[in-house]
């Protein structure tokens, strides 16, 4: 062992070169190889065999709240509904992507944003939904989940997620007297327990969870690109239908359930 | 060079021990590293913490990733054990400078996953582990060369 010190004293370096080396290669590969993974769009979302099922089970749950959080137009053909927690990391993330659709689509579909505040994981995800839904109360929800969400690691960490929730409302113009009443009030609860109320109906034990027309998608789906080829298929085949059955029936909202707009 | 007397060819081994368990550090901060920039979200459950701890703002330090720190750590481990095992004593003081800030490091980021983010993650706990099993070996030749 001693000899082999002495004449192999280049060894040592060559070993820690290769190691770097491999290394370097090793990540750099499984770095493509995810990144692919990633990327690549699994549109298997028609194939399901339970599809019919999960459609008339998506029909058939309850409403939630009334009127719903909803951007876009209420009779767009193509129907995006999001179940977040504003206290999950993972919605955080999933928030600009979402956002970048709705500016993409318009009003070309109708986006709808339910609370779905994971109670055990995350202490402070109701309190946070009923803040925004106070918001909602004055008219500035989105106003108030853009804040939440943006912020989240902020308030998520300080041992009084309140005060921040009222500095939001203050930055975001809302009267804080009423903001704070309508924190503590029913009307604002009783929404976040509809939304609650549809998404156990649903299934839901995970956030975030996106339905595209009544179709759940996998985690695998939730990037911009794989949403895009699911909201232009859909968008395609409302358009195929309603050139087919063109004399009949106007085709708004013919895909639709819930009884959305008031 | 030094060499090893018989008597303490176990402690001899030690460093070459070290050097193997550092690679196992080294693969699972380069994992951790492809992790958080091609992290695909995995949702968040009622019962476990999704990404809660490798996208919080502690995942990074001056806007790159704790874990290309440890990556870096243990690729430097790795080389002063490896220099030891072939004879260079020497190095052996520098590896243990190394692991001790390691450790140092390493209770700090388990602390923020148990008191600050109340998450823990899966791939961290286990260089948690590394570092400490790489602490242990180096006491452990300390301990084993005073008493002879």
């Amino acid at each position: 062992m001693n000899n082999k010190n002495q004449t192999n004293s280049g060894l040592p370096l060559a070993i820690i070169g290769v190691v770097l080396l491999a290394a370097i290669v090793g990540g750099w590969w499984f770095y493509q190889n995810s990144k692919s993974q990633a990327s690549k769009p699994k549109t298997n979302v028609n194939q399901k065999t339970d599809d019919a099922a999960a459609l008339s089970r998506y029909a058939s749950a309850p409403p939630g709240a009334q009127p719903s959080n909803m951007l876009g137009s209420p009779s767009a053909v193509v129907t995006v509904e999001e179940f977040a927690d504003f206290q999950c990391p993972t919605c955080a993330v999933q928030h600009p992507k979402m956002k970048e659709i709705i500016s993409l689509y318009g009003n070309r579909i109708k986006f709808i944003f339910r609370n779905f505040p994971l109670n055990q994981a995350h202490p402070k995800a109701y309190d946070a939904a009923v803040a925004a839904e106070a918001a909602q109360l004055q008219g500035k929800y989105w106003a108030m989940q853009d804040q939440l969400f943006t912020n989240q690691q902020k308030w998520a960490t300080a041992p009084d997620a309140r005060k921040l929730f009222e500095e939001y409302a203050q930055k975001i113009g809302l009267d804080v007297a009423k903001f704070q009443s309508d924190m503590l009030g029913l009307p604002a609860k009783t929404r976040v327990d509809a939304d609650m109320q549809r998404g156990r109906a649903l299934g839901i034990n995970g956030t975030p969870t996106v339905f595209i027309n009544g179709r759940q998608l996998t985690f695998e789906m939730f990037g911009v690109e794989s949403m895009r080829q699911i909201i232009d298929a859909e968008l395609q085949k409302a358009t195929n239908q309603t050139q087919s059955n063109q004399s009949t029936i106007p085709s708004a909202g013919s895909t639709d359930n819930s009884a959305e707009n008031k | 060079m030094n060499e090893f007397p018989q008597t303490r060819n176990t402690v001899a081994k030690l460093p070459l021990l070290a050097a193997v368990v550092a690679l196992l550090g080294l693969a699972d901060a380069v994992y951790l590293t492809i992790h958080h920039y091609t992290a695909v979200p995995v949702p968040c459950g009622e019962s476990f913490d999704c990404g809660a701890v490798l996208t919080s703002q502690y995942a990074e330090m001056f806007g790159v990733p704790i874990a290309i720190f440890g990556a870096i750590a243990y690729f430097t481990a790795f080389s002063l054990a490896t220099l030891t095992a072939f004879g260079n004593r020497s190095m052996w003081t520098l590896f243990g400078i190394q692991v001790t800030l390691m450790m140092v490091f390493t209770t700090w980021l388990v602390y923020l996953q148990g008191f600050v983010i109340e998450a823990f993650c899966q791939f961290c706990l286990i260089s948690a582990g590394i570092t400490l099993t790489l602490f242990i070996l180096f006491l452990v030749s300390k301990l084993s060369r005073s008493n002879q």
